[in-house]
């Protein structure tokens, strides 16, 4: 008992930078929460403005591009963890299972590069490779049939999330696989050569091994993004909105963006902010509850 | 009988990796093509690119890109200020989230649920950009270079990782053994925990490094002095320079517009080369076994 | 927060009747001075002692932020900036800021952390959001800017333009006055029109006509009768189909809609009442006729999608270097097809609707953007925590020296970009690089659009040759242009509203544009067809706010016009 009581207040040092720093920088500047519930008057400073209550949150709610903005964002959303989330976990897996060390190598240092192009040049990539008729790749997608002829891909409101979401899955799925493919390594190799001797051929050991030491890992990473379900980027939707797509493109950071821009409206901003941080919570712990529920193991 | 099993193993497992194999280069092919386009787009006429006739080899090569790059001798104060904000920056989260990550992950301290809970809440509210300036502000730490290798110093979803890759990875028999012989939890982090989760730190390292080497909007909130800016700071304006003259301000800048597209593609290849380099030498903490000899029994 | 404010504005006040050099005034010079040739360094001279400054030896400092073009080069290496700086006795610290001013202003104006002086950085509505942070310069004026008060009486319309309500001044505007009428000119490639034996079309018929023969025909003469793109026009971004240079809505003047600046989100002014054209039934009529074009294949089917760059990559011709587009919209000719390919093409004349109708149905306008191309406003504010306004203001007045003027916009006469010859005649020098256009060159080395001057129309400067060329190619436009007349002229971005209007139209409009936006390129496309759409379309624009938008929009105006 004793000794378990003084090595806890070794765990209490180890806490602190971390729980410091949070304190400094997130929670002290938390009182600007409070301006979705005022008037923004600068003279009186962040907290000094009339209190208002539930106006700008009516504002939002009630103007007429409140569900149509929450629709899109959930819907690309929810397509972008759909997709994204089982890419880098079958990406790790086979590139793990790569006999010969020279192409896992390269491979494995190949896939992550995309991470790294930045989006503004990701779309304007996307704009010259799938153009109307001089567009190499979407000559290639329409040839092999897998799009109509006389669609315009980047200028459709039916190919804008698919073409979204799946440039998505390009840049980041070979990002997001390291840190299954850390996991993989854990594994004790000891296990794969009992394995072996039992008789079973790689599909087995993948996945009796394989994927069980992932799976804490993939449950926590599903957590943590059904935690931010309604934080669709602003700036690569930004860049691939047109006037063609959108009634699926306009989403909710899009929309504040565009109530902003003639003049500053940080009382709606922020009432905006503070409904998608709710929602995202509810989910998220939502998501933590069911996990610990089935599985056991949950994020808290 | 035992051959036809061993020879039917070798079928099955010949298809498999046949399998693998097809699959690993397709999504190769996948993967590097538009890499490749990146690559020849940069030292291709703009105009052609746009009209979509470059497609597997440059076309009328030029190199303003990269000369309208190299020219500005901005780039290489950034180059510096990027890797001292993200060499100090990186050793900085490391310390800070590794021990809270550890501390997190004792099954028998009664308080980490509710602790965690202290560091989820703000991954989702947070006040906004202008309370955090003025917080930032008011201690003195604007237009510094301590509040760019500050700022992040916890990442809440890096530290998660790490907790849970602590919990999972390594055993609690071997924290029972070691406490038996009278080990502290300071003691026993340094000694076993670290060595053992060369995986898990050789991942956060280079998750942190990036973040440090692709941020550019806290150095666009907390600094104005040209100075301090990082690589990413002079790399959006050359980058903006293409969008400067689009619609709207009249005939001006067609010399620069034309060949303005060349600089988009080759600030990508300018500004991520370095950090390229950097994993391959991570690679190799993630190769099988690092795990042996661990557990014994 | 109130209380400290206070005492520190108090502060000021008292620190500024104390200040050495620069409260002295001699006020027996302005006058004559005025007359005379503004040169620079005489006009600072104008109520600063010199003597009194080499006494104390020192300048004052002054803090500045510079929202600049990312062409600009560093302000310290400009000699015309460094001469006006010491000219007027300040030295300035700048802040040059190249990009995402926009994502970072709202942090720095909320923090109250501001430089003295700030160029090109806040607009109408941040003085009505955050009250208090600017200085009103209207008194400032009156005592220490005899070249402002210069401009004000030659051109009466600037001080009613940068004047609000309470006849205060929070920022101050430019006033270049040689600038062309028009941003967009319409061409058409008379190569090809010769080629085919066409004549040069007048109305939206004859348009229809030349444009099907392109693209059937082999135009450009190289064989291949199939490459010819008809018409492109541009309209990248959020609502640059209302608000863009190079989109089609430049040709709604041919529906009796008279434009007067570029960002008009679809208001005019008709008989002095304010109107929205997207939901008038002229722009029906409009959409159809380009919705008829882009079914026949006549207009390019990447249009929308396309960015700038490509929009200009396409005109520029294909690698043999042939000419691929027909008509289109630009600013200048050369700018738009490179200097080559720009021998092919001409200007064209507004074109008169008549589809259904006979021609001259409709009073063919033009877009008239003289004064929001030469005129743009809140290119200089002064922050209300200036420790010496004198001087700031002082500094300020330098800029609309007329010399100065022309050196903010061109480039200095010490750096080699102006010259002058004569007593009030300059001419622009070309750039030194043979390759480079005369508008980087000016981007590079001035403040160019983005700086307050006054550039009185006396003045003769003989301008580069874009400009000269642009100017020249806007005669086309002379006829549709000297119908504008004061019952249609709205100038929108002049006017003022309170935070109250602000947040309605911040949030309303936001709302219509994401319908305006989206169905003009559906209609433009045949994806969704206008007659069936049009009545529920009009319907819910109202139902998004539009009227509370109209109403707040005519108020201001019929207060501009009581001026």
């Amino acid at each position: 008992m004793k000794k378990s009581f003084r090595n806890h207040w070794q765990l209490w040092v180890m806490l602190l930078p971390a729980a410091l720093y949070v304190l400094i920088f997130c929670y002290v500047p938390m009182y600007g929460i409070q301006l979705a519930f005022r008037d923004y008057d600068f003279a009186k400073g962040f907290t000094g403005g009339s209190f208002v209550g539930l106006k700008y949150f009516k504002q939002y709610f009630s103007s007429s591009m409140f569900l149509t903005t929450l629709r899109n964002t959930f819907s690309l959303s929810l397509t972008s963890i759909l997709l994204n989330f089982p890419a880098p976990i079958i990406l790790a897996m086979i590139i793990n299972q790569i006999r010969s060390r020279k192409w896992r190598k390269v491979v494995q240092t190949t896939v992550y590069i995309p991470y790294f192009i930045s989006v503004v040049v990701l779309v304007s990539m996307l704009r010259i490779l799938l153009a109307n008729n001089s567009g190499v790749i979407g000559n290639l997608l329409k040839s092999m049939g897998l799009v109509s002829q006389s669609t315009n891909i980047m200028g459709s409101a039916s190919t804008f999330t698919p073409v979204f979401v799946l440039s998505g899955v390009w840049r980041n799925m070979g990002w997001n696989s390291i840190i299954y493919l850390a996991a993989l390594s854990s594994v004790d190799t000891q296990l794969y050569d009992s394995c072996k001797v039992d008789g079973a051929n790689r599909w087995q050991t993948m996945i009796h091994i394989d994927f069980p030491t992932i799976v804490p890992t993939v449950v926590i990473l599903l957590i943590l993004s059904m935690g931010s379900i309604l934080d669709v980027g602003f700036d690569k939707v930004y860049l691939m909105q047109n006037s063609l797509n959108l009634q699926v493109s306009q989403v909710i950071s899009t929309y504040v963006y565009s109530v902003g821009i003639q003049s500053s409206q940080f009382s709606f901003a922020t009432a905006v902010g503070l409904f998608n941080n709710i929602v995202n919570f509810i989910f998220l712990m939502l998501t933590n509850f069911i996990s610990k529920r089935v599985s056991g193991t949950g994020l808290i | 009988m035992q051959r036809t099993k061993i020879r039917e193993r070798s079928l099955s497992d010949r298809i498999f990796g046949t399998v693998v194999l097809m699959l690993s280069i397709l999504i190769f092919i996948i993967i590097a093509y538009p890499l490749w386009f990146v690559v020849i787009a940069s030292i291709s006429n703009s105009n052609l690119v746009n009209l979509g006739a470059v497609t597997f080899w440059p076309k009328d090569i030029r190199f303003y890109g990269y000369e309208m790059i190299m020219k500005d001798t901005r780039i290489w104060t950034g180059y510096l200020n990027t890797i001292i904000y993200t060499a100090a920056g990186t050793a900085l989260n490391m310390a800070v989230t590794m021990p809270a990550a550890y501390a997190l992950s004792r099954p028998d301290f009664r308080q980490r649920d509710r602790i965690m809970l202290y560091f989820v809440f703000t991954m989702f509210f947070s006040g906004g950009m202008v309370p955090l300036y003025m917080t930032v502000s008011s201690l003195g730490l604007t237009n510094t270079r301590a509040i760019l290798i500050i700022i992040g110093a916890l990442n809440v979803y890096n530290l998660i990782i790490a907790r849970t890759f602590i919990q999972s990875s390594i055993p609690n028999d071997l924290y029972e053994a070691a406490s038996l012989d009278g080990c502290s939890h300071i003691r026993y982090f340094i000694s076993v925990v670290l060595p053992l989760s060369k995986a898990v730190i050789s991942v956060l390292t280079l998750y942190y490094a990036v973040i440090h080497w692709n941020d550019f909007f806290n150095a666009l909130l907390f600094n104005s002095k040209e100075a301090y800016a990082p690589l990413q700071i002079v790399l959006r304006r050359i980058l903006l320079l293409n969008e400067a003259f689009s619609g709207g301000s009249g005939a001006e800048g067609g010399y620069v517009q034309s060949s303005a597209d060349q600089i988009k593609f080759a600030v990508i290849i300018v500004s991520t080369v370095p950090i390229l380099c950097v994993y391959p030498f991570i690679q190799k903490y993630f190769e099988k076994g690092v795990m042996i000899g661990a557990v014994k029994g | 927060m109130r209380r400290r404010f206070l005492a520190s504005l108090l502060a000021i006040m008292i620190a500024c009747t104390t200040l050495p050099g620069c409260s002295s005034n001699s006020g027996g010079g302005t006058e004559s001075i005025a007359q005379d040739n503004k040169t620079n360094v005489e006009m600072a001279k104008n109520g600063t002692d010199t003597k009194e400054n080499n006494a104390t030896g020192e300048k004052t400092k002054l803090t500045a932020l510079y929202v600049s073009h990312s062409l600009t080069k560093s302000l310290d290496e400009m000699q015309w900036m460094q001469e006006l700086e010491d000219a007027c006795g300040v030295e300035v610290e700048w802040e040059q800021i190249y990009q995402d001013w926009n994502t970072t202003k709202s942090t720095r104006l909320a923090s109250g952390n501001i430089p003295d002086l700030l160029f090109n950085a806040v607009n109408n509505s941040d003085y009505v959001t955050y009250t208090g942070l600017f200085q009103d310069m209207s008194g400032l004026i009156e005592d220490y800017a005899p070249n402002i008060k210069t401009m004000f009486e030659e051109e009466p319309d600037t001080k009613t333009i940068v004047m609000n309500t309470d006849k205060e001044i929070f920022g101050l505007l430019r006033f270049r006055g040689k600038w062309p009428t028009t941003s967009t000119a319409m061409y058409i490639n008379k190569q090809w029109l010769d080629h085919l034996g066409l004549e040069i079309p007048t109305t939206f018929s004859e348009l229809e006509q030349v444009l099907l023969a392109f693209k059937e025909q082999d135009a450009n003469g190289n064989g291949d009768p199939n490459d010819e793109i008809p018409l492109d026009f541009n309209a990248y971004g959020s609502m640059a189909w209302f608000n863009g240079q190079v989109t089609l809505t430049r040709l709604i003047g041919s529906m009796g809609i008279q434009l007067n600046e570029l960002s008009t989100n679809g208001y005019f002014a008709e008989n002095k009442e304010v109107k929205c054209y997207a939901v008038d039934e002229r722009y029906q009529v409009f959409m159809k006729y380009f919705n008829g074009l882009y079914s026949q294949g006549l207009i390019n089917t990447n249009a929308i999608t396309n960015d700038y760059s490509m929009y200009q990559s396409l005109a520029s011709g294909n690698e043999a270097g042939d000419a691929m587009v027909g008509f289109t919209l630009g600013y200048e000719k050369a700018d738009r097809f490179g200097n080559e390919l720009s021998k092919q093409y001409i200007p064209l004349a507004p074109l008169d609707y008549d589809i259904d109708c006979e021609a001259g149905t409709y009073d063919t306008r033009w877009p008239y953007d003289y004064d929001s191309a030469n005129i743009a406003v809140n290119l200089v504010s002064m922050s209300a925590k200036c420790k010496d306004k004198e001087a700031a203001m002082r500094f300020i007045d330098g800029f609309y020296a007329t010399e100065t003027s022309i050196q903010a916009l061109f480039g200095g006469i010490s750096d080699g970009c102006v010259e002058r010859t004569g007593e009030n005649s300059y001419k622009v020098l070309d750039p030194p690089d043979v390759a480079m256009d005369a508008g980087t060159w000016r981007w590079t080395n001035a403040f160019a659009g983005n700086g307050p001057m006054y550039i009185p129309r006396s003045v003769e400067i003989e301008m580069p040759y874009d400009i000269a060329n642009a100017i020249a190619e806007r005669v086309y436009y002379k006829e549709a242009h000297d119908k504008l007349s004061d019952s249609d002229y709205y100038p929108q971005t002049f006017l003022k509203y309170s935070t109250e209007d602000q947040n309605t139209l911040s949030v309303t409009q936001a709302n219509i544009n994401n319908i305006i936006d989206n169905y003009w390129a559906l209609w433009l496309t045949g994806e969704s067809d206008i007659d069936s759409d049009w009545d529920s379309y009009v319907q819910s624009v109202y139902h998004a706010g539009l009227q509370d938008v109209l109403d707040i929009r005519q108020a201001a105006y019929e207060e501009y016009l009581a001026k």
